[in-house]
């Protein structure tokens, strides 16, 4: 219960600034944009155009749900303000108190930033819209995308308990899922080994997986296989280095 | 002068307090952007051009918007976070001292970290001059140039958008519509846009001004002279246009007190 009243807070705060949001939209549609027109270009009046118009827009609309989750899952800020001592205090551990803060932001970013990013998509760009068949799969492994996005989120968020600074493993975690997500490129236009290699990795696990499911390039049973594998072992990192570090704790501000 | 020199030390030592991290930000702030550009080369093993340009002629207009990019932020972090200024009231700080706003702003933090930006911006030109085998001693001073006018563009661009926050208050996301996306648009070639965003790129955040005209004129994709002197115009047309802005948000400002 009390998960869900953390998650409902966190959504209720994200709403506030839902205008500014909605600006952002429109700027996160235009990269989407421009991903596309490159594609386009590249791909010329080919059968596969269309297909990776739709790749491209999902991938653009689920950023905000796989990719830019809140930074460092709210630890940093914490940290700098003091008030990590609250969380600490509470009758549950850091790990869950943020996740359910982190999941409360991510549904208000499906409702209010997937949703409308992919329906200008679909009106402006011509994306197909996901076969009824599909929806279900697609949402379990976006789910589990943003289940392993979050975790890499805490992991910067555990950094900065032992290094106080966030930023450079923000900007690194930023890179990788740049890299390796997926999100401009999907697996088979890697070359050489990293075409073997990317789709193994747990950064293909947030941007990659979901959007070739809802395509129904991948199978959801592969899909579903490898993100539950890496759920797993991150969690497990994920608790042990809580433990770690949450005895050492060294806070700033007040 | 003094008093430059002074701010700028100043910057300095407070970021190199933390050496590690200092370094460590500067090194992943150029290896992120570069991220963007290696998927761009991952894509072009594939198809070799995109709109008719090579991948080392895009290599070139990606790293004179980069450039600009770096070099605003290594002088511009102030202009670029005036959100913050907007938001704690500290504005009022700037307008009680004997030195012209924009100035004090561009000083108040030198950002080191995006020198970064600049080695991974040169890199790519360094890659792009050689994979498209344009002379790089033919175009080093038009390379130059076009990076000095793409460094005064975006300095307009980013004051014309610091001063929306008199009006709004807060102007982050408003960047990211008006800046971010045209920024990255500009990096590959206008073209292979729809009409309306090749015209905000030529008209209203001109940015395509100039990197993809005149380098198109240089590589000999773009016949018309005005290509070649775009970035001129660009940069002039938005100066009056810049500074009535600014001088209009200043009047405007109202103070949110702290």
């Amino acid at each position: 219960m009390s998960g869900l009243a953390i998650a409902m807070t966190s959504f209720n705060r994200s709403r506030a600034y839902l205008l500014n949001h909605l600006v952002n939209n429109l700027g996160s549609f235009i990269f989407g944009y421009i991903y596309v027109s490159i594609w386009k270009a590249a791909l010329g009046d080919s059968p596969e155009t269309q297909a990776m118009v739709t790749y491209i827009m999902v991938n653009q609309s689920i950023l905000w749900v796989t990719m830019f989750l809140s930074r460092g899952a709210y630890i940093p800020q914490k940290i700098r303000e003091g008030t990590i001592v609250f969380d600490l205090l509470r009758p549950y551990g850091l790990l869950f108190c943020s996740f359910f803060e982190v999941a409360g932001h991510g549904l208000y970013s499906l409702i209010f930033r997937a949703i409308p990013i992919f329906l200008l998509g679909y009106l402006l760009l011509g994306v197909s819209p996901p076969e009824i068949g599909r929806l279900l799969p697609f949402l379990l492994t976006l789910f589990n995308g943003f289940l392993i996005s979050f975790l890499f989120n805490y992991f910067v968020g555990l950094w900065s308990i032992k290094f106080l600074s966030p930023t450079a493993a923000q900007g690194l975690l930023y890179m990788t899922m740049n890299l390796l997500g997926g999100a401009f490129l999907p697996a088979e236009y890697y070359p050489g080994f990293l075409r073997f290699l990317m789709p193994l990795l747990p950064f293909a696990c947030a941007n990659y997986y979901p959007s070739s499911v809802y395509l129904g390039t991948v199978s959801l049973i592969r899909a579903l296989a490898l993100q539950c594998f890496w759920i797993v072992v991150l969690f497990l990192l994920a608790l042990y280095m809580t433990e770690k570090l949450t005895r050492s704790i060294q806070v700033q501000g007040g | 002068m003094r008093s430059v020199i002074a701010l700028f030390m100043a910057s300095l030592k407070a970021q190199y307090e933390y050496r590690l991290n200092f370094w460590l930000d500067t090194l992943i702030n150029g290896a992120n952007l570069f991220s963007d550009f290696l998927l761009m080369a991952f894509l072009m093993l594939s198809f070799k051009e995109i709109g008719g340009w090579s991948l080392g002629e895009i290599a070139i207009i990606y790293s004179i918007v980069e450039m600009g990019w770096g070099i605003f932020r290594f002088f511009g972090e102030g202009l670029h976070r005036f959100e913050e200024l907007m938001v704690t009231g500290r504005f009022d700080l700037l307008l009680i001292r004997p030195m012209n706003t924009v100035k004090q702003l561009l000083l108040e933090r030198i950002d080191f970290r995006r020198l970064g930006v600049v080695v991974e911006a040169l890199a790519v030109a360094v890659f792009g001059f050689t994979a498209s085998r344009i002379d790089f001693g033919d175009m080093w001073l038009a390379y130059i140039s076009l990076v000095f006018f793409s460094t005064v563009m975006t300095f307009e661009i980013n004051i014309i958008l610091a001063a929306i926050a008199f009006w709004t208050v807060r102007n982050s996301d408003i960047i990211v519509l008006a800046f971010y996306s045209t920024r990255t648009a500009a990096m590959y070639p206008a073209h292979i846009y729809g009409p309306v965003l090749k015209n905000v790129l030529t008209f209203i955040v001109p940015l395509a001004s100039v990197a993809y005209f005149p380098v198109g004129y240089l590589t000999g994709r773009i016949t018309s002279i005005i290509a070649l002197i775009s970035p001129v115009l660009g940069v002039t047309a938005l100066l009056p246009v810049t500074v009535l802005i600014w001088k209009l948000g200043l009047k405007h400002y109202a103070s949110t007190g702290t």
